[in-house]
């Protein structure tokens, strides 16, 4: 497409540089800094422009592969931020420096999150329990690990393919020397009574009080209702999205990029079948018991709440 | 107010502009609700008192007729007419402004109130306006006053009810996907105009309206509709549970949702959402934040609106407008034609001639025999999945969140 301007593909630039050189940060912080840094390189001289420059940045960011999905709601944060900042700001110079400011504060307390998130989700971890988990998510490894400093507990993680970024998780847990089993995505069900609770992250957490997460988490949320254990939510605000999906098609369609599992070392599939590997599904509210979040242990109801007092 | 409770009867009846007949048949369980019972004299009490604007008082008889029905009508037929009351009133000499008005205000809505029981919606707009003219400046002079309580009704209606349609709208037509099939109940203004625009914006999808009596009002929406050119299906509440597993989206109209998320609606909406939830299929209401309601419902019983019981009689039986009281011995003998009983939902009895024992027709005159015409119904939280509106689409849960921003907004 010629309309994506120079800034915007900046941004996009930015975004990838960050999450290389500072792949602790996660996504979420890179996709603030690179916003912040699309305000600090802009020519913009006009609210409107400002406004326009985050928006294209921000579409730039969202059509990148693998970017969170609630880049969308953060980009809608910063322009809300504009509007409201512009009452009270005494010129635009101002009105800049302030939405600089918030965005560097506002990448700094993702990163600080995930600690506080981790000292209030961890001592809803049982001495002695078990915690069944799917994925790779910086909030459920640092909440796990401050968890084991006082007690002890094993983890059983799900490969979580297509990407099979269950391994990351396990890694690094047993090098923390937290005892790890490894099972495949099948086995889910399997190892279900043996847990006494569910822990996932969040892609993002949407005005439904539901989630996106990696392929297997609704599944996994299913067999965890099912078997009454509780199914928890570890995330950043930052993650809040203003999405509201009714089911799983109402979701942007999005693939992953790695070989399709079943099909290593098979070739690829004939004509007639086909090989899909969606990378993120949508667990409805009803599944999930409780999220810990930097904002506190919310209910699912309560994230709506949240976010109509975050836009409004 | 409780209806059965004669202390508070006599004193309503004392405020009362128009008088209404007392009801000689209740139904013990819904007492305490105001009773329907048909006046033709509704206007005449009210036009000797002499204090009650005609634009009020033609409105009052339009409520009670039926001719203006339907929340958001009603509600901007009460504003309307208020403006007309606050640009005509001239206070008596050497009186405070906006206290004089309040109580003249007051007077309207008693009658209107006479007429016809208020929504909640409406209350909510009556809460509204007396604000408003309590909170008046009183160092302006009154044509000011009026000027600016005019124009702010103005504005209520143009942001709170008309940009919040436009809104809704368009958050609720993007939630229908290709290949759908959208159940709707009776009839919502708002319902019918997403249906539309979905459909002239180019999506292929089926409508299914779902419709019971007495009003069947489920059939007007599906002549509007097919007029436009939509693919529609009818069909009676009774029928509903067959063609369910069909169905992909249900859209709702509101009369009020409350604080905790209940939805109140069209009597038989409950019933319509429980089947859909049992069946995986989301509910989708389309409310504007103005007719969401600061208290809670936890039965159709406590809060409810009692219809005229006549409606409940199929037609070709019914007593040529019978006034209360004067239900005739000998109802006008019908010709029945062989579809008539059918057209009751089958509460006719073998005997369908108007005159003898045991027919709907004569309910006034058989002892134990009492008809129950119910408005609304009271439709729980868990059995709704979302709720457009025109801040954005939230769960249900989230109806105290937007009351609550909205009053601390109201505050500032």
């Amino acid at each position: 497409m010629p309309a994506v301007s120079k800034a915007a593909s900046k941004a996009a630039a930015a975004y990838t540089s960050f999450l290389a050189e500072d792949p602790v940060a996660g996504p979420s912080a890179a996709a603030i800094k690179a916003l912040t840094e699309s305000i600090k390189g802009s020519s913009a001289t006009t609210i409107m422009g400002l406004s326009e420059v985050l928006r294209e940045a921000g579409a730039a960011l969202s059509s990148l592969r693998d970017a969170p999905m609630s880049i969308a709601s953060l980009c809608e944060l910063f322009v809300r931020f504009i509007t409201r900042t512009a009452l009270e700001a005494r010129d635009f110079d101002d009105i800049r420096r302030l939405l600089i400011e918030r965005g560097e504060m506002l990448a700094r307390t993702t990163i600080e999150a995930r600690s506080k998130i981790a000292k209030i989700g961890a001592p809803f971890v049982d001495a002695g329990g078990v915690v069944l988990t799917l994925g790779y998510s910086r909030c459920v490894v640092a909440l796990l690990l401050a968890a084991a400093k006082t007690k002890h507990f094993s983890v059983i993680v799900a490969e979580s393919h297509p990407q099979g970024d269950g391994h990351t998780t396990a890694q690094q847990l047993a090098q923390a020397g937290v005892p790890v089993t490894m099972v495949e995505d099948a086995a889910v069900a399997y190892v279900m009574t043996r847990c006494q609770m569910v822990l996932c992250g969040a892609e993002a957490v949407l005005e439904s009080g539901g989630v996106i997460n990696k392929t297997g988490t609704y599944q996994m949320a299913i067999v965890a209702h099912a078997f009454k254990k509780p199914f928890y939510i570890a995330s950043e605000s930052t993650k809040f999205a203003r999405l509201f999906p009714l089911s799983q098609n109402d979701l942007p369609e999005h693939e992953s990029a790695r070989e399709h599992a079943a099909f290593v070392g098979r070739g690829p599939p004939p004509p007639p079948l086909i090989a899909e590997k969606p990378s993120r599904d949508y667990t409805p509210p009803n599944y999930v018991q409780l999220l810990f979040t930097d904002l506190g242990v919310l209910t699912p109801s309560a994230v709506s709440d949240e976010l109509i007092k975050l836009f409004d | 107010m409780q209806h059965d409770d004669k202390k508070s009867v006599a004193k309503l009846q004392k405020q009362q502009v128009a008088k209404r007949t007392p009801t000689q048949k209740e139904v013990p369980l819904f007492a305490h609700l105001p009773q329907y019972e048909k006046d033709t004299g509704l206007s005449a009490a009210a036009v000797a008192k002499g204090s009650i604007h005609p634009a009020v008082l033609r409105l009052g008889l339009q409520m009670a007729e039926g001719i203006i029905s339907g929340s958001n009508a009603r509600v901007v037929g009460m504003l309307r007419a208020f403006q007309q009351v606050i640009s005509d009133f001239e206070p008596p000499p050497a009186k405070v402004f906006s206290r004089e008005l309040d109580a003249c205000l007051k007077l309207q809505i008693q009658y209107l109130v006479d007429c016809r029981p208020q929504s909640m919606a409406m209350g909510n707009g009556i809460k509204w306006i007396k604000n408003k003219v309590t909170v008046a400046p009183p160092h302006l002079p009154d044509e000011k006053v009026k000027e600016m309580l005019v124009e702010s009704i103005d504005q209520f209606i143009a942001e709170k009810i008309h940009i919040a349609d436009e809104a809704i709208i368009a958050n609720a037509m993007s939630r229908i996907a290709p290949g759908d099939v959208v159940l709707v109940y009776a009839a919502s203004y708002v319902v019918e105009r997403v249906l539309l625009h979905a459909y002239q914006s180019g999506v292929t999808f089926r409508i299914l309206v779902a419709d019971a009596g007495p009003k069947f009002e489920g059939r007007d929406l599906m002549a509007r509709l097919l007029a436009a050119g939509l693919r529609c299906t009818y069909v009676n509440l009774h029928a509903l549970s067959y063609t369910m597993p069909e169905v992909t989206k249900l859209l709702l109209g509101a009369s009020s949702m409350l604080l905790n998320g209940t939805l109140v609606a069209r009597a038989g909406t409950a019933l319509v959402c429980m089947l859909a939830h049992s069946h995986g299929v989301p509910a989708l209401v389309c409310c504007e934040t103005y007719k969401f309601a600061e208290r809670v419902l936890l039965d159709s019983i406590c809060f409810n609106e009692l219809g005229d019981p006549d409606e409940l009689i199929p037609p070709p039986l019914r007593p040529a407008t019978g006034v209360a009281g004067s239900a005739p011995a000998t109802a006008p003998a019908p010709t029945a034609p062989p579809a008539a009983p059918a057209a009751g939902g089958g509460v006719t009895t073998a005997s369908a001639g108007g005159g003898g024992t045991g027919s709907v027709a004569d309910w006034r005159d058989i002892p134990r025999l009492k008809l129950l015409n119910l408005l609304y119904d009271a439709t729980p939280m868990k059995y709704l999945t979302m709720v457009v509106t025109e801040v954005g689409v939230i769960p249900p849960t989230s109806v105290p969140a937007v009351i609550r921003e909205a009053s601390a907004r109201e505050g500032v």
